[in-house]
């Protein structure tokens, strides 16, 4: 279940569970969640549970709605988000969308289901967002001999060496580093030695030589 | 029933969860190549194949689950392959899963006489006959599911057909395209105008699908019928892919370790880990090849020495 925790100017002020489909905030009385300031519109915002995600809408305020420093007209709600009206704060918190000991399950959502906010059929929500905030190591290929000087980025996810059907490898970016494999033909040579199959990591300095073209990594120091 | 192909990610249970799933399950299918023939309707003549295709497929148990829910087949020499991600209330999202892959491959390989939508379609009605079957028989097994995801490669054509949130892409002429629309609540969200693709990504309804085999008596998959080109590369997938990873990313593996199928699949499942590994993770990955020439048939060996001799002077 998730909650509104509400403070004004740093003092708290409590907290609201959204219970139901529809939640309004403003300053009537009978309102779901009640800021009383002549400065907060009547029926200010609302939250709706749409599947199972939490949406904030602003309901025309005078003053605004706005989320982390944004002012919106609608806003879906991820775990942390802060809510801003006039000079109360509400943070959303939702304790469910840290991934659990089983993850993600998928889930059946029942048509008739759609048509109203209900929620869907299942437990679980899943997981806040994705774990996108990978963070990759930032490198080059400095290319040895007659092209000397000359640099491959190694920007992508995965950058191919050598020819197609002839030797050809591949270099792999991962949160762990980078890793080299042989694609087809005969394996990359790393220092000298070829490389067993599957990813082999790599390591700044390493000499890499695939078919006749040589490279050496370079690693930019970790930020 | 039948093919050497057949893989499902079984006894996952037993398998301690820190222990790679891949190593377990990854040559129980190997890799396969194979023309795609297959019978056509009864009278029409089978048209001569010119492509080959190349198989890999890994079932992984993910970063996170301590079940593989998932079930895929591979059978390279009929030309089908599919992934399936099972659910449930409260067990059988794997049984549900296993069934539909099994059933579908009876049951196309028993309606080889039908036009390949005809037979399609009663795959599909067959395996989630299949699945509520077994749950009527099974209430512990009550209100299990599963999506289901197929390539049928016929010659040159492919049919694709699917329900839920697995995925079929194709990798053709340095682009990626999507050839299936997830049966996701989230999915006709953004048809509806109601998300942006930006929420969608971080949508906490990302894991609700609207049809499924097993929830309902009448379950119709979304059908597709593609033309097949030689150097096209198929992933068949399931969300643990699809959720974490990038288009771009995919795009990637597909065109980067195409000439290494094994390579490029146990690729897309460490990206997946790499990024979470929230869920099971399934890839099939397909190469389809123009295949060489036959060459003519040998004549029979010349014997002894003026063979031998009638052979150098081109007799």
């Amino acid at each position: 279940m998730a909650k509104l925790v509400a403070t004004r100017a740093g003092a708290a002020l409590g907290s609201w569970f959204i219970e139901r489909d529809r939640v309004v905030i403003g300053r009537a009385e009978g309102v779901g969640i009640r800021l009383e300031d002549q400065a907060v519109s009547k029926q200010h915002a609302a939250i709706e549970l749409v599947g199972n995600d939490h949406i904030l809408h602003d309901l025309d305020s005078a003053n605004g709605t706005f989320v982390n420093g944004t002012r919106i007209a609608r806003h879906l709600m991820r775990h942390g988000d802060v809510v801003e009206i006039i000079d109360f704060q509400l943070r959303y918190v939702d304790h469910k969308s840290v991934v659990g000991q089983d993850g993600e399950r998928t889930m059946i959502f029942h048509a008739s289901d759609a048509g109203t906010a209900a929620g869907p059929l299942g437990r679980s929500p899943g997981a806040d967002a994705r774990a996108l905030d990978l963070k990759l190591p930032e490198g080059v290929l400095r290319v040895a001999g007659q092209d000397g000087g000359r640099e491959i980025a190694l920007d992508r996810a995965l950058v191919a060496l050598g020819r197609r059907g002839d030797e050809y490898a591949a270099i792999f970016r991962r949160p762990q580093g980078y890793f080299i494999a042989r694609v087809e033909g005969k394996p990359p040579r790393v220092n000298g030695k070829p490389i067993p199959d599957d990813w082999q990591r790599l390591a700044a300095g390493d000499l890499i030589q695939v078919g006749l073209e040589k490279f050496e990594l370079a690693l930019a120091a970790p930020r | 029933m039948g093919g050497s192909g057949w893989c499902f990610p079984a006894n996952r249970a037993r398998i301690p969860s820190y222990v790679n799933v891949m190593a377990a399950t990854r040559r129980r299918s190997g890799r396969r190549r194979a023309a795609a023939a297959i019978a056509r309707p009864e009278g029409e003549a089978a048209p001569m194949s010119r492509i080959t295709l190349d198989v890999a497929a890994r079932s992984d148990l993910g970063r996170v689950r301590s079940f593989n829910e998932d079930s895929y087949v591979t059978d390279a020499e009929r030309g089908v392959v599919a992934v399936a991600d099972g659910m449930a209330e409260h067990k059988g999202a794997e049984v549900a899963s296993r069934l539909a892959t099994a059933t579908l491959v009876q049951s196309l390989l028993a309606g080889q006489n039908l036009a390949p939508r005809a037979a399609t379609h009663a795959a599909f009605a067959a395996a989630n006959r299949a699945i509520l079957e077994r749950a009527r028989a099974d209430p512990a097994l009550k209100g299990m599911g599963t999506t289901l995801a197929l390539a049928w490669f016929q010659g040159e054509r492919v049919s694709i057909a699917h329900v839920g949130d697995s995925r079929v892409y194709r990798w053709r002429a340095g682009r990626l395209e999507r050839l299936t629309t997830d049966h996701s609540f989230v999915q006709s969200q953004l048809a509806a105008g109601q998300m942006t693709s930006a929420e969608a990504r971080v949508s906490r309804s990302r894991q609700l699908v609207t049809r499924v085999l097993g929830a309902a008596e009448q379950m119709a998959p979304d059908l597709g019928e593609h033309e097949v080109l030689a150097g096209d590369v198929y992933l068949l997938c399931t969300d643990g892919l699809h959720d974490l990873v990038e288009d771009g990313d995919i795009a990637a593996a597909l065109e980067v370790l195409a000439p290494n199928l094994d390579l490029a699949a146990s690729t897309l499942v460490a990206m997946a880990n790499d990024r979470g590994g929230r869920d099971n993770i399934s890839v099939v990955v397909v190469r389809v090849d123009r295949k060489r020439e036959p060459r003519r048939a040998p004549e029979p060996e010349p014997q002894g020495f003026f063979g031998w001799l009638r052979t150098k002077l081109g007799a």
